[in-house]
């Protein structure tokens, strides 16, 4: 029976592969135009830049481009695939990722991740922890760097995580016809800047950027998502392996690995807690919750919706500090806080919160992004030569 | 939008009126919209459904084996990842009316391959009013959707059937309610993991027509029992699952369609019940339950693995009979009814059967594959001629 439990050999285990190199197959062997399609929609984001095909050839790509965190999907940027502390539980706690190259349908990406961070910690939801971080780095078909990626977890023993459960007490009220109409509100006025420049001369310290709405969140918004809206929970890459006789092989290659459904007897996935509440509420959480690289993505799409054709997001960070589950809904919001040129490229900063319902910032963080400038040698995005 | 978008007052559903039926009745033959979820067959979505279907026949699962060891010379699909382009519920109108699917046939012209581009136009056929113990009054709808390649030749031709039946009467009858989730002893699950290792893929191994005779028997085959995982896979397959202000857009424009959640006032869609119990009780069933379209699927593997790399699959048909519900196990056994050679084409006839853990069938069929021969009549299987 395996030991479900942080111990010192095991933490020792994970140190002893610090910058050790792993590169895994992608996910995904092609860059096409129905995963860009499919993550953009996923995750909520309409923007024609990216759910519409032909749309792309008239803009700075001359091609259709992926949503900047669409790497997601050839590599999923937490850091559960370092593995090590068998049955002891992971929660995905950040993002810092860096976009350096568009990603363009028919593109190949290569993925390479090595463990960055091992070190102990404790906190109120679940005592004794283990933070790991993991960089990834994705590459294209032409040995260009695409983008870093860095994921940071948290690994806690699910057995703790429930005792010390902070959250045990939510219990929502239903939303009221007044709420539920603020929120249609917000969904009806998302913008789009597209293809209108946002000159860097025209942005202000103190700006205000969006809101953007994503919620009611549902079970099927988080689950029917695996494949596209980022965070490839089921599948390869250290998760499982397939349907059926995959799933069960798998499950039979990982001791201590599945979790065993108590009303069926059977083994199933792990982290169903992001689509089977009484799983969730099992290891402390009040309810389904969603897969976090989706709450990096809505910043993202704020950015992009914001930046327009001509802008380019350059670095996107979060900490995911609230769990986001079935029912909450997120308002994404934005505000200008500095503005600077850095060799062509015109920079903004942009503060990030994700206020839910309650009014809780589930997560806080911020972005860079590159302005089009009236200044005729400003760095444009897609132009080869473009870096600092 | 002009009105409020809320949980309505009641949670009296639709029933079926001769107005509605009569409203249903006008789009026969009228080319419908769809969602499809995938538009070119990429080695990506080939070698997810394969995962999918817990596939592991070379042919459809591996990169290199049909490429470099069969006459397709590619990454071949399985017959039935046809349903990533055109999942086959076909169902307009009815507004609040649930909708079942009850099976479908298929026949394929010709082999999907990596690569191809397959577009579907699709139809609704027939609206015949029935009856049964499920929910007393119901309606079939029938449908035909028409697969085509990039060249605009014909790929597939599907014709599903599904049932329409009001929420409200099905949970008065209580048909299922005495089902529940199965419970496994650790025997059954030995004896389902032997079952999962003991699978026969005839693969690169020829079956000719000439070695398969009246009454042979299908190496059977198991799925289940069935997982949220599974689920997850599957869906995120066919599915074009709306999400945030697409699904918020839609549910406002169809409001009779909404699922709406009492205890959090928030709206949902009817898939959900594929993974939520109290959404699934709601028209009637016990449980969470499975699309229908997965065991056409397994019916398709379980003659997938028996006919061989050179064979093609050119016709299924599957009736389902039964909610397939989560945690249930799946048999899929198979009897060849038949064989012949007709207009130079060489084939068997099969006859399919899938029940579950409870020795109930839940799904049968036929299929129709057409298969190498030793002599030198028939053509090679797939080969399209003039």
């Amino acid at each position: 029976m395996a030991e479900r439990a942080i111990t010192e050999e095991g933490i020792a285990e994970l140190e002893s592969r610090l910058g050790s190199y792993y590169r895994s197959g992608p996910y995904r062997l092609d860059v096409s135009a129905d995963d860009i399609r499919n993550n953009a929609r996923m995750n909520g984001d309409w923007n024609p830049l990216f759910v519409d095909a032909a749309y792309g050839a008239g803009t700075r790509y001359g091609a259709h481009v992926a949503p900047p965190t669409y790497v997601d999907l050839i590599k999923h940027y937490t850091a559960t695939a370092i593995g090590g502390l068998p049955g002891v539980h992971a929660f995905h706690t950040g993002n810092d990722v860096e976009f350096f190259r568009p990603v363009r349908a028919g593109d190949v990406i290569g993925p390479t991740f090595r463990p960055w961070r091992v070190e102990r910690k404790s906190g109120r939801f679940a005592g004794e922890m283990v933070a790991m971080d993991m960089e990834i780095l994705y590459r294209n078909q032409f040995d260009e760097l695409v983008a870093i990626a860095h994921g940071n977890v948290f690994r806690v023993v699910r057995e703790d995580a429930r005792r010390r459960a902070k959250y045990a007490d939510v219990t929502p009220a239903p939303y009221t016809a007044a709420e539920l109409e603020r929120i249609w509100d917000t969904y009806d006025h998302e913008e789009v800047r597209g293809p209108e420049p946002r000159y860097w001369e025209d942005v202000a310290v103190g700006d205000v950027v969006g809101p953007i709405v994503r919620g009611p969140l549902r079970v099927v918004e988080v689950s029917f998502r695996n494949w596209y809206g980022g965070g490839q929970l089921t599948g390869a890459g250290g998760m499982t392996f397939g349907g059926h006789y995959h799933q069960f092989r798998e499950y039979l290659d990982r001791p201590g690995y599945a979790e065993t459904d108590e009303a069926t007897g059977v083994d199933d996935h792990p982290h169903r807690g992001h689509w089977e509440d009484s799983f969730a509420r099992k290891i402390g959480v009040p309810g389904v919750y969603d897969i976090a690289v989706q709450r990096t993505a809505w910043h993202a799409t704020l950015m992009t919706n914001w930046a327009g054709d001509d802008g380019w997001l350059r670095r996107v960070w979060c900490e995911f500090r609230r769990f986001n589950v079935e029912g909450d809904t997120t308002w994404i919001t934005g505000k200008v806080v500095r503005k600077w040129i850095e060799g062509r490229e015109h920079m903004v900063e942009i503060e990030l919160a994700a206020h839910n319902q309650r009014g809780e910032d589930s997560t806080p963080g911020g972005a860079f992004v590159v302005l089009p400038s009236r200044n005729p040698g400003a760095y444009v995005p897609g132009d080869p030569e473009a870096r600092r | 939008m002009s009105a409020t978008f809320a949980p309505p007052q009641t949670r009296d559903y639709p029933g079926l009126t001769e107005a509605s039926i009569a409203h249903a009745r006008e789009l026969i033959g009228v080319p419908l919209r769809r969602r499809p979820h995938y538009t070119v067959a990429t080695r990506d979505v080939l070698l997810r459904w394969a995962k999918a279907l817990g596939s592991r026949n070379p042919l459809y699962a591996d990169l290199s084996h049909g490429t470099l060891h069969t006459p397709w010379a590619a990454l071949v699909a399985h017959p039935t990842s046809i349903f990533g382009f055109d999942d086959t519920f076909v169902a307009p109108r009815l507004a609040g009316i649930h909708a079942l699917y009850a099976g479908v046939s298929i026949e394929w012209q010709r082999q999907v391959r990596a690569g191809d581009t397959l577009h579907a136009d699709a139809v609704l056929t027939g609206v015949e009013e029935r009856d049964g113990r499920f929910c007393g009054p119901m309606v079939l709808q029938t449908g035909e959707v028409r697969y085509v390649d990039g060249r605009g030749q014909p790929v597939a031709v599907a014709r599903p059937r599904i049932l329409r039946t009001p929420r409200d009467p099905a949970r008065r009858l209580g048909k299922y309610d005495g089902l529940t989730r199965h419970h496994y002893e650790p025997e059954e699950m030995a004896r389902i993991l032997k079952a999962y290792e003991d699978e026969e893929v005839r693969g690169d191994v020829p079956r000719y027509l000439e070695d398969v005779h009246e009454g042979d028997r299908l190496s059977p085959i198991v799925k289940g029992p069935l997982t949220t995982e599974d689920m997850n896979f599957f869906v995120s397959e066919v599915s074009e699952t709306r999400a945030f202000r697409e699904f918020i857009a839609h549910a406002r424009r169809h409001p009779a369609d909404v699922y709406w959640h009492e205890d959090k006032g928030m709206p949902d869609s009817w898939d959900a019940s594929l993974l939520l119990d109290k959404v699934a009780r709601e028209f009637g069933f016990p449980c969470a339950h499975d699309t229908g379209l997965q065991r056409v699927s397994w019916m398709e593997m379980l003659v997938t693995n028996w006919m061989g790399d050179l064979a093609m699959l050119r016709k299924l048909d599957v009736r389902l009979h039964a909610p397939f519900l989560h945690a249930d196990t799946a048999w899929l056994t198979g009897t060849v009814t038949g064989t012949g050679v007709t207009d130079r084409r060489a084939h068997a006839t099969l006859a399919l059967d899938c029940a579950n853990q409870r020795g109930e069938t839940v799904a049968s069929g036929t299929a129709v594959v057409e298969l190498p021969a030793r002599s030198f009549e028939p053509l090679q299987p797939g080969l399209v001629v003039a």
